[in-house]
């Protein structure tokens, strides 16, 4: 950017010439009479939602659960009873590793969502007056957590995976995750105006704050798999520093840990962007904004070494900038990131690499504009990648390349329930 | 902006709202302009985004957001008002394209000798998505993280693309700067 700052000077005296800040003749009154003849929609009704796009990226990331899906698909069909029923004793998949794709849950107009794998038989298992959003299955598949309420205030909700059952666990919450054992979910929470990693059970009691000392968490937070005993988390080392790093803490509190070396937030770094923990609990991946051996700056994944430290930068692409990603996939054996398109201009594109670096990346699916994209994620059992748009969803098979559109229309991240294989 | 008047234009204050309107119009409507390059169309997506600010007004839960969320509203409604006519952001984009083909990164272009009209003519060769990153960046001086939220993309991507935006209107630029010669060299 610095080589380009005369440009930049030259750019922002030009732009400042052409436009020239004055009140557009008679649009005032124009704009004043429509707004006079305009009604307001009430909030829950809003399909415009103003949420920081890191909550909605790490919300829509967030976790990668587990359990009854093609049976639940057919419990819906059938029976509510008869569904509670099965659910109750179906197996239970291991809480990471590859499982049995089941179910899609999302939300769609401020109420909750499930349709089946194939994007049919849609139903809406939560509604009402509330704006609920952001649902995502525990790793066993038999919860569903979301978030309640609008923008900045958002409360993190637990339901049974039918829907029934609601109840509230923690408001102002930041970030929310299912620990490994499913049995209690870990958040970063707003209290007097700073964030704090709170733990509570997923009945909603035994809130409790976990001691960072000055460590100033900053967002993300995820249970370590594949035991749980640790939180990994994002934060600064005290309040107003530049640096940015990650940590570990047991979940009883102790064992507090710096995992590797800092990195410094600076107007042209933009280190540990989108961290995600191995599905073995051995190492971490994310991207950051960087020059590497001097050169350009660029988005390159690394991977780092949750026991160690140890950071390896992979050099994954010819062309790895990326804005969005890592995703392991479910053996841990590779990482799905978006990167730009090498054959549509100023399009984007899922690639594909192994995390040992022995192959190059390949793209699938189809390139996209990267305004409508959402998220992206492998399904549980690791043969197809979705993508969500804001008009639908792709799913690409892995076999054959295969991309087909599920749940056109839908505005929303959607969330693949896992079950047991 | 003044909180007090965002509040009491949340609580359905029709008065507050068009004071609210009256002290943003102007900048709202120069950004529109520079985004869009078309007057009309400028103000059509600047009235949108004011009517659509007043329908959703109940979505916005902190006042001190309503600049940064009505900045928001006026770039959707531009990337709307531009969607009118594709076919011709598919053109600028291919001219823009090629130009960055041409351009050998890291080469001073000359941009010191850049007068307005090739700036004009390598600006309007953008995207409006583009042109928005460039305006909410340069002309308003909106730091990375709230023209990442306004533009709703990460801030990687937002300075992914400022650099590359930026290049390609160096290359645009330098491509201006070589037709006298490709000229004079085909006669």
């Amino acid at each position: 950017m610095n080589e380009l700052s005369g440009l930049d000077r030259r750019l922002t005296a030009w732009l400042e010439e052409q436009a020239p800040v004055r009140e557009p003749g008679g649009l005032l009154t124009v704009v004043t009479d429509k707004v006079a003849r305009t009604r307001r929609l009430p909030g829950w009704l809003m399909s415009e939602r103003w949420i920081p796009m890191q909550t909605r990226a790490q919300l829509g990331a967030a976790p990668r659960a587990a359990l009854v899906l093609a049976l639940l698909s057919m419990l819906i069909l059938a029976t509510a009873v008869a569904g509670a029923i099965a659910l109750g004793q179906a197996p239970l998949p291991e809480p990471y590793g590859p499982a049995r794709n089941g179910s899609l849950v999302y939300d769609e107009m401020g109420d909750i969502y499930l349709a089946d794998a194939s994007g049919t038989n849609t139903e809406a298992i939560i509604t009402g007056p509330t704006f609920d959003h952001y649902p995502f299955f525990s790793h066993d598949g038999t919860l569903i957590a979301f978030a309640r309420g609008q923008d900045s205030d958002l409360t993190s909700m637990v339901a049974n995976a039918d829907g029934t059952d609601v109840r509230e666990l923690v408001p102002h919450v930041q970030w929310a995750e299912f620990v490994a054992s499913d049995d209690q979910f870990v958040v970063t929470r707003y209290v007097d105006g700073r964030l704090v990693i709170s733990i509570v059970d997923v009945d909603g009691q035994d809130l409790h704050d976990l001691d960072v000392g000055a460590i100033e968490p900053i967002d993300w937070v995820q249970s370590r798999p594949t035991d749980g005993a640790e939180i990994v988390f994002r934060g600064h080392p005290f309040a107003g520093s530049s640096a940015l790093g990650f940590w570990a803490i047991g979940t009883d509190g102790s064992g507090l840990r710096q995992i590797g070396e800092l990195g410094t937030l600076e107007p042209e770094t933009g280190p540990l962007q989108d961290p995600v923990l191995s599905p073995d609990g051995q190492t971490i991946a994310y991207w950051s904004w960087e020059a590497k051996d001097g050169g350009s700056l660029d988005a390159y994944v690394h991977v780092r070494d949750l026991t160690t430290g140890d950071d390896q930068l992979l050099d994954l692409y010819p062309f790895n900038d990326t804005g969005s990603g890592p995703h392991f996939s479910p053996d841990g054996k590779s990482l799905l990131y978006e990167s730009h398109s090498a054959t549509v201009p100023d399009y984007d594109q899922l690639v594909i690499a192994p995390v040992d670096g022995s192959q190059p990346a390949t793209p699938i699916g189809p390139s996209f504009d990267y305004r409508s994209r959402q998220s992206f994620d492998f399904s549980p059992d690791g043969a197809k990648v979705f993508l969500s748009q804001v008009n639908g969803t792709t799913v690409i098979d892995l076999t054959d390349a295969a991309a087909t559109t599920t749940l056109p229309g839908i505005r929303s991240v959607l969330n693949w329930q896992r079950l047991a294989r | 902006m003044d909180r007090d008047l965002v509040e009491r234009a949340m609580a359905g204050d029709r008065e507050a709202f068009t004071e609210l309107t009256r002290r943003s119009i102007g900048q709202l409507h120069a950004v529109a302009r520079l985004i869009l390059r078309d007057n009309e169309r400028a103000e059509d997506a600047t009235q949108e985004a004011l009517v659509a600010a007043w329908r959703q007004l109940s979505a916005l839960r902190d006042p001190d957001r309503f600049e940064a969320w009505l900045r928001r509203l006026l770039v959707r409604a531009c990337y709307r008002e531009a969607g009118k006519t594709r076919k011709q952001w598919t053109i600028a984009s291919r001219i823009g394209q090629a130009a960055t083909a041409l351009a050998p990164l890291g080469v001073d272009p000359g941009i010191a000798i850049a007068d307005h009209d090739e700036l004009e003519r390598a600006f309007s060769r953008l995207t409006p998505d583009r042109r928005a990153l460039i305006v909410l960046h340069f002309y308003l001086g909106l730091p990375l993280q709230e023209t990442s939220e306004i533009l709703g993309i990460p801030v990687g991507t937002v300075k992914s693309r400022l650099t590359r935006t930026t290049m390609q209107m160096r290359a645009s630029l330098e491509a201006d700067a070589r037709l006298p010669l490709r000229g004079e060299t085909t006669a």
